[in-house]
């Protein structure tokens, strides 16, 4: 075993030089700064692991041999993770990603707790993996374009989430002992099918802690992005089909979101209690019809029932008060024309939104000007 | 907008809790072995408060688990929950489990902190069988957001 230990940590040595070598040779914009100092961070600590590794196989000890067996294990998945996913937005920049790296720069400042975080942009379906070194994540042709970029609000929610931690846990858990109360009937048979509907009832209530964490990021999103979000996440989701209206109950059971239909219902009652009814109107309104020509009847199987409504609402104010993320102001949804130089993105993506919802025709031609503009300010 | 964030999240949080059982374990085994390993001193102590932490809080979840289906187990991510589930289910099979089986969480943090070398000894154990369980769960984490070969 020992031997067999040595040959993989001299195989990660070597790996890991290369890594380094392309991470010292990389040509990034300043965005990408802090995020090169934390991956190049992570090359030495997986390397002093090694050595550490390597050390301690020249040792004697054969008591310590399964230890440094996990230990070479874990560097290596480590190591994994370095290569697969964290060297891609280093080694294949692109100047376009700083359009990304700017707006998500931007938000991260906007919160003590993710001030100094380093951050990278990659392509993939929208998420972020909220880890030591943040990734977000959108489709490609998505990070050319303004229009959806809200949705990183959303996913920024999650990385709020996993800061204050702790706190939100305890909220969400006050939900759901609250939802619980809701889902008891007041009298209780003591028989065997009493207890296949109270396993029932208790599997609903821990699938609402995630359902609780996406509706919590959507509200973050709002309450960064204001109408750019409601309106970015509406055209995301509604016309991926009616799974998004109506879900049958088995999909439920696994679904680790809230049904789409729901999650936007909660986003423009939000909307309309703060500040956009007017938005919120019309994305509820194109919602209304595409139901209706969709022919779906909604149904909840029970996950959800109208005395969830007021708990929900409540939980996620007392977690946005937790969380405090940067609130929109009015001149941020204003007409107003940006200033390059003092405005933040957030005017720029509602801005995005109000000439694409004018004039759709025209609005490539401005959102090219727009993000030049962007581009070029400091 | 997937749901690989919770994942990525116990994906750190499993390489954390792994990283500092190893330190602890290697530390204590060349210790009671009669080498001093000054050099992984500091980093020794830090991993046994890390592991204390998670065992409290870890202790406390596995609890409300052992109270069964009957009970909802709340304001808990769904990795940490499976995790607990597995601990539980795990050490009813003794087989690979005998020392977690037969004590508490709470013992294991006081046998962490104990200078007795029995004690010392029995500790290591304790974590090397918590350790099969972690990566066992974190095998998961990693496929999910790395992807199977």
């Amino acid at each position: 075993m020992r031997e067999i230990l040595k040959q993989q940590n001299l195989d990660l040595l070597r790996e890991l030089k290369i890594l380094k070598e392309w991470i010292s040779n990389a040509d990034i914009a300043e965005e990408m700064h802090v995020y090169h100092k934390a991956v190049s961070d992570m090359c030495d600590h997986l390397l002093a692991r090694i050595c550490r590794n390597l050390d301690d196989l020249d040792s004697d000890a054969d008591e310590i041999i399964d230890d440094v067996r996990s230990e070479t294990q874990n560097v290596m998945i480590l190591f994994n993770l370095l290569n697969e996913r964290l060297i891609g937005p280093i080694r294949r920049f692109l100047p376009s990603d700083r359009i990304c790296l700017k707006i998500l720069g931007w938000l991260h400042n906007t919160h003590p707790q993710t001030k100094s975080l380093p951050l990278a942009i990659n392509d993939g379906s929208f998420a972020v993996w909220p880890m030591n070194i943040p990734i977000y994540f959108m489709p490609p042709s998505r990070q050319q374009g303004l229009l959806l970029l809200p949705l990183f609000f959303h996913e920024f929610g999650h990385v709020l989430y996993c800061a204050h931690q702790q706190e939100l846990d305890n909220l969400i858990r006050d939900f759901q002992n609250g939802i619980t109360e809701l889902l008891t009937p007041k009298s209780i048979r003591d028989d065997l099918w009493t207890d296949k509907e109270t396993e029932k009832r208790n599997r609903i209530v821990e699938i609402w802690y995630n359902w609780m964490v996406e509706i919590f990021c959507d509200a973050v999103g709002y309450t960064i992005g204001g109408p750019s979000f409601l309106n970015g996440f509406s055209m995301y989701f509604r016309l991926r089909g009616s799974w998004e209206f109506h879900m049958p109950e088995e999909e439920l059971w696994k679904s680790e979101h809230p049904i789409s239909v729901l999650r936007m219902r909660l986003l423009t009652e939000r909307a309309r209690n703060q500040g956009c009814p007017t938005e919120a109107g019309l994305v509820q309104k194109d919602w209304d019809k595409i139901a209706n020509v969709l022919g779906v009847k909604e149904d909840h199987y029970g996950f959800l029932n109208q005395e969830f409504y007021e708990p929900i609402q409540r939980t996620v104010d007392d977690m946005l008060v937790e969380t405090s993320p940067h609130k929109f102001s009015g001149e941020e949804i204003s007409e107003k024309e940006r200033n390059p130089t003092s405005s933040t993105p957030v005017h720029l993506l509602n801005k995005a939104w109000s000439v694409f919802s004018k004039d759709p025709q025209n609005y490539p031609n401005w959102e090219r000007r727009a993000i030049k503009d962007l581009l070029s300010s400091k | 907008m997937s749901t690989n964030w919770l994942a990525a999240v116990s994906f750190q949080q499993g390489q954390d809790i792994l990283h500092a059982i190893n330190i602890l374990s290697i530390h204590r085994k060349l210790r009671l072995r009669g080498i001093t390993d000054e050099e992984r001193n500091e980093k020794a102590n830090e991993a046994k408060d890390y592991l204390t932490n998670f065992l409290r809080s870890f202790g406390s979840l596995v609890r409300e688990v052992q109270k069964g289906k009957q009970h909802p187990v709340t304001g808990v991510n769904p990795r940490m929950n499976r995790l607990a589930h597995e601990f539980v289910s795990s050490i009813r099979k003794t087989k690979h489990f005998r020392q977690l089986s037969s004590i508490s969480i709470q013992e294991i943090i006081s046998l962490m902190d104990s200078e007795n070398e029995e004690d010392q000894r029995l500790s290591i154990k304790c974590l090397s069988e918590l350790r099969l369980l972690i990566e066992q769960h974190m095998y998961t984490d990693a496929n999910q957001i790395l992807g199977k070969f």
